[in-house]
């Protein structure tokens, strides 16, 4: 495909936006940037994306237009829930390429329509009349890892509602921060760890939360569930500190130095 | 003669008035139980009163000692902070629950029963928290069989059944001490293990219970798995104010809750 400056890329709900963006910017290693539009303050795919290739700038949502097309290649993600047709294109970057990611089976969509190239994802077209995608931010809890195993497999399972598509970022105790994803039609990718530096020292600042997209989702049981796998001070306080020895520990002695 | 055992009722009325069913289609001459009776599932007292009306011989579970004695195992209990969560709603529900005569009940029951060659126990011959789980290493497995004297263990706890057979009944033990190295072997029959699985949650990914049936004259062993109308039970631990995952776990075949990372642990109060 001819690589265009500016990418607007939209789909419905769980149809693999994010995940063709980052096919596209994980192959370059060159400057681009990344906006979603109609993101809420649960950025789950702009951490993945900025931790996963930094190379990527990540755009704030207040963002001009004009600023934007000031950094190319520049993707910008059109949340579902945006009106499509009164969608107000400048000038400038009205000669984008706009890219619709649609599950297969759907044949006729105002996404067909809108782009000016169309691309089959493997996921069905049942889940493109599902709508409801709830988020959750966790920024500050830590969870234990075991639990957000069961949760996660209870979750994907369909213990708190049937989901087509799920992705989180998590923090868990020993600093490490992890990717989860799930999707139906979706390669069997579980968790992997982002490249970000450990957090050992209270509460992380950085962002964490889950996104599902699914139907009759338990919404209120989900967070339940969540805060029920999180420790609370006294038990994070004393692994991060058991943690920090061990890893003082296992330093070569001119690091300690 | 036939013995039906069975084990981790945990409060499942439903399975186990079908496995009670099923082991008289089988025609069983005895029925033996490895306890667990209570915990997680929503008829604790109806349970007991079964197992008390028929006179099965019971030994004492892990949940049955929690209930007497009060929630203070060791960690072990609960591999993840979600599990002892969830653990501690269920042990607080049942102990509200629980009638006087049958925590009395479940206090005096033997932690082992011996019958010939055959011995019952709910975890390991060692502890009502200790799981013998089908991948235990050979020694291991062989010393807690020997430990009991017996050639054939009964236990349930991990509510997955399994027989496994110790063929190579030869321990080897080196003592090593300043004035030389001494090794003493010792030459057992074969020994068998005999899981008898779950009847109220099992964890074998159906909802269906499980038991088994041993032939004490041919020493042939039947794990047996029993379909019932786990829907009942699963209305049952909403109606009654369970937590609902219990519910949702039970007719996906999992436990209520998950079992300990590492299976070999002793509890340690």
């Amino acid at each position: 495909m001819d690589r265009h400056p500016i990418y607007l890329v939209t789909g419905p709900c769980g149809s693999g936006k994010t995940t063709w963006i980052h096919q596209q910017l994980i192959t370059s290693t060159e400057p681009s940037a990344y906006i979603c539009l109609g993101a809420d303050a649960t950025p789950i795919d702009l951490t993945y994306l900025t931790a996963t290739c930094p190379h990527v700038k990540p755009i704030s949502a207040g963002a001009s237009w004009t600023q934007l097309a000031e950094i190319q290649p520049l993707y910008v993600e059109v949340a579902p829930q945006l009106d499509l047709a009164s969608l107000q294109l400048p000038v400038s970057i009205e000669s984008c390429q706009r890219i619709a990611i649609v599950p297969k089976g759907l044949i006729e969509s105002e996404y067909h329509d809108w782009a000016t190239q169309t691309l089959i994802s493997e996921v069905t077209e049942k889940n493109a009349t599902l709508t409801a995608s709830p988020r959750w931010g966790l920024t500050g809890e830590v969870l234990d890892p075991a639990s957000l195993n069961v949760f996660w497999d209870e979750l994907i399972q369909g213990a708190y509602g049937s989901v087509a598509r799920a992705k989180g970022i998590f923090e868990i105790v020993d600093g490490r921060s992890f990717y989860f994803s799930f999707g139906i039609g979706y390669p069997d990718l579980t968790y992997f760890e982002l490249p970000l530096p450990p957090g050992l020292t209270g509460r992380p600042t950085r962002f964490s939360g889950l996104e599902v997209v699914g139907d009759k989702l338990q919404a209120q049981v989900i967070m339940e569930t969540l805060q029920d796998c999180g420790l609370d001070d006294n038990a994070l306080a004393y692994y991060q500190d058991q943690i920090r020895s061990q890893l003082s520990t296992e330093l070569p002695a001119e690091v300690l130095i | 003669m036939k013995i039906a055992v069975m084990s981790c009722i945990h409060g499942n009325y439903e399975a186990l008035n079908a496995v009670l069913s099923d082991i008289d289609r089988q025609k069983a001459d005895r029925i033996f139980c490895l306890g667990d009776l209570v915990g997680y599932g929503p008829h604790p007292n109806a349970v007991v009163e079964m197992i008390r009306s028929m006179d099965i011989p019971t030994v004492q579970g892990c949940w049955d000692e929690d209930i007497v004695e009060g929630l203070n195992a060791c960690e072990c209990s609960y591999p993840s902070i979600l599990a002892e969560k969830r653990g501690k709603a269920a042990h607080e529900w049942t102990n509200d629950q629980i009638q006087p005569e049958v925590r009395e009940y479940l206090a005096q029951l033997p932690l082992s029963l011996r019958e010939e060659n055959l011995c019952f126990v709910h975890g390991s011959p060692h502890n009502q928290h200790e799981y013998l789980m089908p991948e235990i290493n050979a020694f291991t497995a062989l010393e807690r069989v020997m430990a009991t004297g017996a050639d054939v263990l009964f236990c349930g706890h991990t509510h997955i059944p399994y027989v496994r057979t110790l063929d190579a009944g030869q321990l080897a033990v080196k003592v090593q001490q300043p004035e030389g190295t001494s090794t003493k072997q010792f030459t057992a029959p074969l020994k068998q293990i005999i899981n008898a699985g779950s009847v109220g949650e099992p964890r074998h990914g159906r909802p269906n219970a499980t038991y088994v049936i041993y032939d004490t004259d041919d020493k042939l062993t039947t794990l047996r798995e029993v379909e019932y109308d786990y829907q009942l039970t699963c209305q049952a631990i909403i109606d009654k104010g369970l937590p609902a995952i219990f519910a949702w776990r039970l007719a996906q075949g999992l436990e209520y809750a998950e079992r300990a990372e590492d299976p070999t642990h002793v509890c340690e109060r």
